[in-house]
């Protein structure tokens, strides 16, 4: 990565040619992108449950139908019953409709003369009131009319638009051209109605792709303004605030583009990703500026500062930007495929946005990172440095105290969890002012309702359902639905026989006949193309088709259980009985959307934990580091359950996204404290630097996150609305999180990267030849390293002082280090020179003394400091390897100790022969 | 003697065809299957084996539709194309059954009468006994007529004890439909009309000398209707020599029949 930096730094019209070529390549592909809502599109694909689903739309026929809503006191005055004739004439010519279901088509099931006559309610106007009134009479009778196109004691009533599947072959509609029609015909009944409107799954769909299209135009000039305020408040340079606009611009276009090229339309949910790369796209952006600018204000070039930049941010860049398109990626494991495809195209689009940063800021700042607006810093101050410094002594001082606060809150939100519930419903979407929405309210209030299920009950035996034994199951179940009140409306195979059969007796209302052989009389006066939505060919198999208003997942879920446990225990032990339709996928849809995103966030956080734990060599560490990305998706259910706000498509891809964009703070943080750790000798001293230098971004991106995510409360759809709100509120919590939990999570801790492992490579025959570590297999030697943490010291500092409490012990692994008694003026008479690979600062430390001399620096060294701990914590855990250890050291020692002696004695024998005596 | 002869062959020649028309004018209605609509002809498609299917336009084809049905045609198909096998078979017995004689009666005294509006008492029904006198004095019960099969599911049609009339009224059909209940008691024949009771309904009179006597016959068909009734067909002939005579069952016929539609 840093390779890569260097190369656009060092070559900015190719990163701009480059960048350019792509642009081109992508802008051709984006005039196949299109605005396409499906109706499938938010249910779980390439499943059993949708198979047999599909199965029964095949055999049974589909359950969706559109409504012509109409109100009014006189329902069948002449005027209007012939307006409405017209208008059902015309929707019958209309190229999308198979048919339209109405009082002028429902065959009014009864003898005359004792001869069978269907014909349909308004076969013939009505002449007289009364007649009109007897005709509705009779029609609230028939349950296939009953709450679905009349209302039972409302003048209401409804005509039911049975549209052909938009994948047949002549289809030239598409929902836009539906709606545009049906409205049209509604509008024309509207002087004889008090209310006429038509109202189906396509206005539904209509509306939410226009509500895309706006929002589009709205949602992305705000969110682009959102960041630039964001980015001008805290980076106050030009450059800087326009490059993460730049790369967003770029990345989107690209996105866009291979959208274009793979069908991937924009819906309600991949319409976010745009903003949502405006948003998530410059935080890279911001913490490569910001390390450039932290260059420059060290006093380098431009040249020598993106070479800073690419040293220091490079790796960790590539680090953030794959844990963000990871939490982006986890989305998309969803089998529904609006999340797949937002899973696909988000993470896609993060990977463009990564490489158009990585080509566009190099560049541009090669040739332009000069231009400052204002050379001043306000946030590079030593003011913001003493601020971080009491910052921390603040924190560490109350350390108790916070941790007990964020225990507590912590705590309150786990109860608030138990309150969330669960909402998936397009209709909900559209938030209470959509006019969509007021029309199915009114059809949910007068008339069954939109939504359908269905039960299909199946034996497997041919005329099974000719049997009154197993009409009568068909029956009970309905009872059943009747009975808990939650739909006005079953109709079944068993009704119709009933109306047939009343019909036969001349009776007031419908009776199921008495016996089969009644049964097969009244068949040979039925057509099976009358029944085929009810009744399979052979009978085996029938459709109890449930229309009902519920729109809460949950309180569906309930119903469903609940019938589904009613059925188990009640149905005949010949029959299989299962619930499908639409409702019932919805649902299917929901819970796998619920446990898959629940399923990705557990993915996303252990994949967060192992990385870091890769990353820092210890499980631990991740642990650690994945705290502060646990609380604030703790603190989101809660404010979910408490806020009343439900688990739909929004919220439930909240949590994953914002994990993968949080964590990338907790990453940087992370590094830097590692970095500064190395740098110094002192815990509180990098903490303290890391406070001071992660300050600027790690607020500058998520104040940008923040507002970002904040523009999607401007939006109309409420699961939208609901991830921008949970969004902000995870980067707020996150960023809390990361400036109160990741300091005290780690300021006790050794970090060591893997980085800082693999380079060991380079020192490997320095670590081999160490006295220490003689016979101990490079594993080990790595192992062992691992406990202790590693310095870097310039020439003249010190390792320690005389005087100082002996708690660690040294392997110098580069450079020279000095062991010496301080002489006269600060001079220092050396001891013994120790060299790469020798073990110094023991004597001390396994004698629990002060030191007794200077370890002082002659050259550029990096030192292994191990501490006391360390080696305890090594003698409990791997006691193969510290018995070697001590072996080696005592080797170590005593080999010192006899050269000491020697050297004593040989200085003795010189003094003697000075002096004149024996040697 | 020629001429004779040649007026007599004119004669033939002209009587013939009132005589075909005679039997060919017979058009009774049938219920459609599957809609069970009113119609005088129909077309029906039904299985000749597992594997062929043939349509007859019925009346037209009922000889066919006979021949097939003697080949065993009639197994073939589902529970419901099995019991059409029957339904068009029976549709083409009842027209054969007033075809079958081609001349008509001398003496008609069935054509004026107005079934559709017909006292109960004129026809020759077994209405349904009460229990009290049943149990009493089960002789007082009339017998069932001679010829009559006892129909007692199709006029059982009697009220619980308590629901007994208090008053007697006249018992006839109303345009084809009698709802009520008839019943012998020990004061004679009752009945109360009630609009929600069990009932009968006429649904068609043909006209045919269905015995090949001298009297013209009437051939009524009637369902039960109401709740408890079925969905059966009772073909019932009557016929009368004398417009004062009860209606009685014509001799030597295979009628009455109580069966499905």
């Amino acid at each position: 990565m840093n390779r890569i930096l260097s190369y656009f730094s060092n070559h900015p019209w190719i990163g701009l040619g480059i960048i350019l070529f792509i642009s081109i390549i992508a802008g051709s592909q984006i005039d196949k992108l299109e605005v396409r809502i499906s109706a499938d599109e938010m249910l779980v694909q390439n499943n059993e449950e949708q198979d047999f689903y599909r199965e029964v739309r095949r055999l049974f026929g589909d359950e969706q139908i559109s409504l012509l809503y109409l109100q009014a006191d006189d329902l069948l005055a002449r005027n209007k019953l012939e307006a409405l004739k017209t208008a059902i004439l015309k929707l019958e010519k209309l190229p999308f409709v198979s048919r339209v279901e109405s009082l002028f088509s429902i065959p009014w099931v009864k003898t005359v003369d004792g001869y069978l006559d269907k014909k349909p309610y308004l076969d013939k106007l009505p002449e007289t009131p009364e007649q009109a009134q007897s005709i509705l009479a009779e029609a609230r009778k028939n349950p296939f009319l009953r709450n679905l196109l009349l209302s039972p004691d409302k003048d209401v009533m409804a005509a039911a638009i049975v549209l052909k599947k938009t994948d047949s072959p002549e289809a030239d509609w598409n929902d836009e051209t539906i709606t545009n029609a049906l409205n049209d015909i509604a509008a024309e009944l509207a002087p004889f109605y008090s209310t006429a409107f038509s109202v189906g799954f396509p206005q539904v769909r209509t509306e939410i792709a226009e509500r895309i299209r706006a929002e589009q135009a709205r949602l992305f000039p705000l969110a682009v303004a959102a960041l630039l305020i964001a980015l001008f408040l805290l980076l106050r340079q030009l450059i800087d605030i326009l490059l993460p606009v730049l790369t967003a611009g770029f990345s989107i276009l690209w996105t866009f583009g291979f959208m274009g090229a793979v069908d991937i339309p924009i819906n309600v949910v991949t319409s976010i990703i745009p903003i949502l790369l405006i948003i998530v796209g410059s935080t890279e952006d911001i913490h490569l500026l910001s390390e450039f600018r932290h260059g420059q204000k060290a006093g380098l070039d431009s040249q020598a500062s993106l070479k800073h930049m690419s040293r220091r941010m490079g790796s960790i860049v590539l680090l953030t930007f794959i844990t963000t398109y990871l939490g982006f990626l986890s989305v998309g494991l969803s089998r529904i495929e609006v999340l797949w495809q937002f899973g696909l195209v988000a993470s896609t689009g993060l990977a463009l946005n990564f490489l158009a940063t990585i080509i566009l800021i190099p560049s541009v700042l090669a040739l332009a990172g000069k231009w400052q607006l204002d050379g001043k810093s306000r946030i590079y101050s030593n003011r913001s440095r003493l601020l971080a410094k009491r910052y921390w002594d603040w924190l560490w001082r109350h350390r108790r105290a916070v941790i007990g606060f964020f225990v507590a809150c912590t705590l309150i939100a786990i109860i608030g969890i138990p309150r969330i519930h669960i909402n998936h419903n397009a209709i909900d979407s559209l938030g209470a002012d959509s006019e969509v929405r007021q029309k199915i309210e009114l059809i949910n209030q007068n008339l069954a309702g939109l939504e359908s299920l269905s039960i299909i009950v199946d034996s497997g035996i041919e005329d099974t359902f000719l049997k009154v034994r197993y009409l009568e199951e068909l029956e009970a179940i309905q009872k059943h639905i009747h009975k808990k009140g939650w739909s006005e409306s079953s109709t079944s195979f068993a009704d119709y026989l009933s109306l047939l059969n009343a019909a036969f007796q001349e009776l007031d209302d419908p009776v199921m006949p008495e016996s089969d052989d009644i049964v097969t009389e009244l068949m040979i006066f039925l057509d099976h193309k009358d029944v085929k939505a009810y009744i399979s060919q052979d009978f085996s198999r029938a459709r109890i088709l449930v229309r009902h208003s519920i729109e809460s997942s949950e309180q569906l879920q309930l119903v469903i259980s609940e019938l589904q446990q009613f059925i188990d225990q009640n149905l005949d032990t010949g029959l299989r009985a299962r619930i499908t339709g639409d409702s019932v996928l919805t649902l299917s849809a929901t819970n796998a959307m619920i446990s898959g995103q629940l399923q990705s966030i557990a993915i996303l956080l252990v994949i967060i934990v192992l990385i870091i734990g890769l990353l820092f060599t210890e499980l631990k560490v991740g642990l650690l580091a994945a705290l502060p990305n646990f609380f604030p998706v703790i603190t989101m259910f809660g404010f979910m359950g408490y806020m009343q706000i439900p688990l739909n498509i929004g919220t439930t891809m909240a949590a994953a996204i914002a994990i993968g964009i949080a964590v990338d703070d907790t990453l940087h943080f992370m590094l830097r404290y590692n970095r500064e750790l190395k740098a110094r000798k002192s815990h509180d001293s990098a903490m303290e630097h890391t406070i001071y230098g992660e300050a600027l971004p790690v607020v500058s991106t998520s104040v940008a996150l923040i507002a970002g995510f904040l523009v999607f409360t401007q939006a109309s759809f409420e699961p939208i609305i609901q991830f921008g709100i949970l969004g902000a509120l995870v980067i707020a919590t996150a960023l809390i999180a990361d400036f109160i939990i990741t300091p005290l999570a780690v300021s006790s801790l050794r970090l060591v990267t893997i980085w800082d492992v693999l380079s060991l490579r380079l020192r490997k025959k320095v670590l081999e030849k160490s006295p220490l570590f003689r016979g101990l297999k490079p594993w080990q030697i790595r192992q062992f390293i691992l406990s202790g943490r590693m310095v870097e010291y310039s020439r003249g500092d010190f390792v320690f002082r005389r005087g100082e409490v002996s708690t660690e012990l040294y392997v110098l692994l580069t450079g020279k280090v000095d062991i010496c008694l301080p002489g006269q003026e600060g001079s220092c008479n050396r001891l013994e020179q120790f060299h790469p690979g020798d073990v110094f600062g023991d004597v001390a430390l396994f004698a629990n003394i002060p030191r007794k001399t200077d370890a002082m620096v002659v050259e550029h060294s990096t030192v292994l400091v191990l501490t006391r701990e360390g080696i305890e914590r090594t003698m409990r855990h791997r006691p193969l390897i510290s018995a070697r250890i001590f072996s080696n050291l005592t080797a170590d020692l005593s080999r010192r100790m006899i050269k000491l002696i020697s050297k004593q004695q040989l200085k003795a024998k010189s003094g003697n022969s000075d002096k004149g005596g024996n040697p | 003697m020629n001429k004779t002869i040649r007026y007599l062959a004119l004669l033939m020649i002209l009587i013939l065809p009132v005589r075909t028309l005679a039997t060919e004018d017979i058009r009774p209605y049938f219920s459609a299957p599957y809609t069970g609509e009113k119609v005088q002809q129909y077309s029906i498609t039904l299985p000749l084996s597992r594997h062929e299917k043939a349509t007859f336009h019925i009346p037209k084809d009922c000889g066919k539709l006979n021949s097939h049905l003697l080949e065993g045609s009639g197994r073939w198909g589902t529970r419901i194309e099995r019991r059409l096998w029957i339904k068009a078979d029976d549709d083409c017995r009842y027209l054969n059954f007033l075809r079958q004689y081609p001349r008509n009666a001398e003496r008609d005294f069935v054509s004026t009468y107005d079934f559709y509006n017909a006292r109960i008492s004129d026809l020759p029904l077994r209405p349904g006994c009460d229990l009290d006198l049943l149990l009493r004095n089960p002789s007082a019960c009339p017998p069932s007529l001679p010829g009559m099969p006892n129909f007692s599911m199709f006029m059982n049609n009697m009220p619980s004890h308590q629901e007994q009339p208090r008053e007697l009224q006249d018992c006839r059909f109303e345009n084809g439909v009698f709802r009520g209940y008839i019943y012998h008691t020990g004061m004679g024949l009752q009945c109360r009309k009630d609009p929600k009771a069990p009932g009968y309904r006429i649904l068609s009179v043909d006209f045919a000398n269905v015995n090949g006597d001298q009297c013209q016959d009437a051939v009524l068909r009637m369902v039960p209707i109401g709740r408890g009734g079925r969905p059966s067909l009772l073909i019932l002939p009557l016929t009368r020599c004398s417009e004062t005579e009860k209606f009685s069952l014509p001799s030597d016929s295979n009628y009455p029949r109580f069966g499905p539609y």
